[in-house]
């Protein structure tokens, strides 16, 4: 024995004790027909059978019936053989009877010749991480449902409120005509307490009529259900309007309005009937958030491609921590003043969607005890020719 | 009845506004209906909804209709469709819809309605201005 072939059997036996110490890979060789030749201590600790109980064996045992009957076993080697190695994932059946993910490795052996000589097969068991990786498909698919099941939830809930609104306010509509007979004095002159009495009820109904209005423009907005019919309009015209219809609140409370206008304000390009319901929201609170007494600005100005309209009051003010919170849905910031007043929580909601929808934007300055600004401004729109 | 009060009655009613009231909830229909007779102006006839209407332009004419949008077996726009197709010599409408969702705007252009109005924020008095300023006569006297 030359020392050559000395050291090569040294070689030999080194690979032969690295591959039989590998455990976490089953390493072994096949015939060219596909007969376990070798069988480490990887695949007796991965697949259960001992080297003895193995070899002479065909690979296809270690297969499950289905890829026995698809012709798994022998294709796999065929690939191997045709492009030199082949790379898979498939279930495979331990001796045990269980299964388990396996990834594996067959590379074809070819002797100088170029004759096959079998194959070289390395497998790993995976089966925690493709579990992992299917639990995580599974939870996609599950979220995805949910989703889906949400969104539905979502229109039903949508349709629900404008359904709803719709039967309560169909009453409402009939009871404050009939009160407003007697009250305008088509049944006859009441009594001053008649008279009181009837009010109460009139501006009690009102207010469920205020609430559901309210209720069924947040859906329609939040359903995304709203196409704004625009036209040019004067801005200036519309804020004349709308302190035109708030006239009496204010002199009842004895508040001083003032609107100045830095520069003639063009047309722009809205939608008239919800804007102004928008600005009316933001005028009826200033108002209302201010004590008798006090006084709201309002002023107009015209910045490059926006009109710009400011609603400052002299009133109760918000701390610093409510501010982000005061276009939340149902948020009612609590003050000294807001158990009086009254309210849904959904006024200034609706007003920066609204807003929101024409791209433009509100923004609020506040300090407790000192005053709320809301300035809003909106794109002119197209230029008028 | 005599020949004069005959003639008087004949005169009168050609004074009279004929109004078709078009709406499903019983209690709105009544009141409108009694607020409509309130200034012995209008001769109020009230239908329950499109389909009833349908049939009682066919057999009688009217000066305004005051429509209702959302009402079952035919609703508002399906009566307008209609009666604005099929029928000759058509009446102002005035649509009464519950809440201004922009879709009012657009029947007012597409059918010639001649106007919308907010059924809620109605008291009498303003029914019967809008109803007079439509119609062209003076405000009801009471």
């Amino acid at each position: 024995m030359g020392p050559q072939r000395e050291d090569r059997e040294k070689d030999i036996s080194k690979y032969q004790l690295m591959v039989d110490s590998i455990e976490i890979y089953a390493i072994f060789l096949l015939d060219p027909s596909g007969y376990i030749e070798t069988w480490n201590s990887g695949a007796e600790s991965i697949i259960g059978y001992s080297p003895d109980e193995i070899i002479g064996k065909h690979i296809s045992m270690l297969y499950t019936p289905t890829s026995i009957k698809a012709k798994e076993p022998d294709k796999e080697l065929l690939r191997a053989t045709q492009n030199g190695h082949v790379e898979d994932q498939d279930w495979l059946v331990k001796k045990d009877g269980t299964r388990f993910w396996a990834s594996a490795v067959t590379t074809a052996l070819f002797n100088d010749h170029g004759n096959l000589i079998g194959f070289a097969n390395i497998t790993r068991d995976i089966t925690d991480r493709k579990r992992s990786k299917d639990a995580l498909i599974v939870a996609n698919k599950m979220l995805k449902y949910q989703h889906v099941e949400l969104e539905l939830l979502n229109s039903v809930k949508d349709e629900f409120v404008t359904l709803a609104s719709h039967q309560l306010r169909t009453p409402a509509t009939g009871i404050k005509q009939f009160l407003g007979m007697l009250l305008e004095g088509y049944a006859g002159t009441l009594t001053e307490q008649q008279t009181t009495f009837i009010q109460k009820a009139y501006d009690s109904n009102e207010r469920q009529i205020d609430l559901v209005n309210s209720l069924l423009r947040t859906a329609q907005v939040d359903a995304g259900k709203v196409s704004l019919n625009k036209s040019f309009v004067s801005l200036r015209s519309i804020v004349n309007d709308v302190i035109e219809g708030l006239r009496d609140v204010f002199e009842n409370r004895n508040q001083t309005i003032t609107i100045t206008e830095q520069q003639p304000v063009a047309d722009i390009y809205i939608d008239e009937p919800r804007i102004r319901m928008a600005l009316e929201n933001l005028i009826d609170n200033a108002s209302k958030y201010t004590d008798e007494g006090g006084g709201i600005t309002i002023s107009l100005n015209e910045t490059r491609g926006y009109a710009e309209i400011s609603i400052k009051d002299t009133g109760v003010g918000i701390a610093q921590h409510d501010i982000k919170h005061v276009f939340d849905k149902f948020n009612r910031i609590p003050n000294r003043l807001s158990e009086i007043v009254g309210g849904t929580g959904l006024g200034l909601y609706w007003t920066k969607k609204i807003i929101a929808l024409h791209k433009g934007t509100i923004k609020v300055n506040s300090e407790l005890d000192v005053g709320t600004e809301f300035i809003v401004k909106i794109p002119k729109g197209v230029v008028r020719v | 009845m005599s020949v004069p009060s005959l003639l008087l009655k004949f005169l009168r009613e050609l004074c009279v506004y004929n109004v078709l009231l078009v709406e499903d909830d019983s209690a709105i229909r009544e009141a409108f209906a009694m607020i409509l007779n309130l200034g012995d102006k209008y001769t109020v006839t009230t239908a329950e909804n499109g389909q009833i209407a349908l049939d009682l332009c066919k057999e009688n004419y009217y000066d305004l209709i005051l429509l209702d949008i959302m009402m079952p077996i035919l609703d508002g726009i399906g009566f307008l469709k209609e009666y604005t197709t099929n029928y000759d010599d058509v009446a102002k409408v005035i649509i009464m819809s519950n809440l201004s969702s922009g879709s009012e705007l657009s029947l007012v252009q597409d059918y010639g309605v001649e106007r919308a109005i907010l059924k809620s924020s109605l008291t009498p008095t303003k029914l019967l201005e809008i109803v007079d300023e439509t119609l062209g006569s003076k405000p009801a006297t009471t």
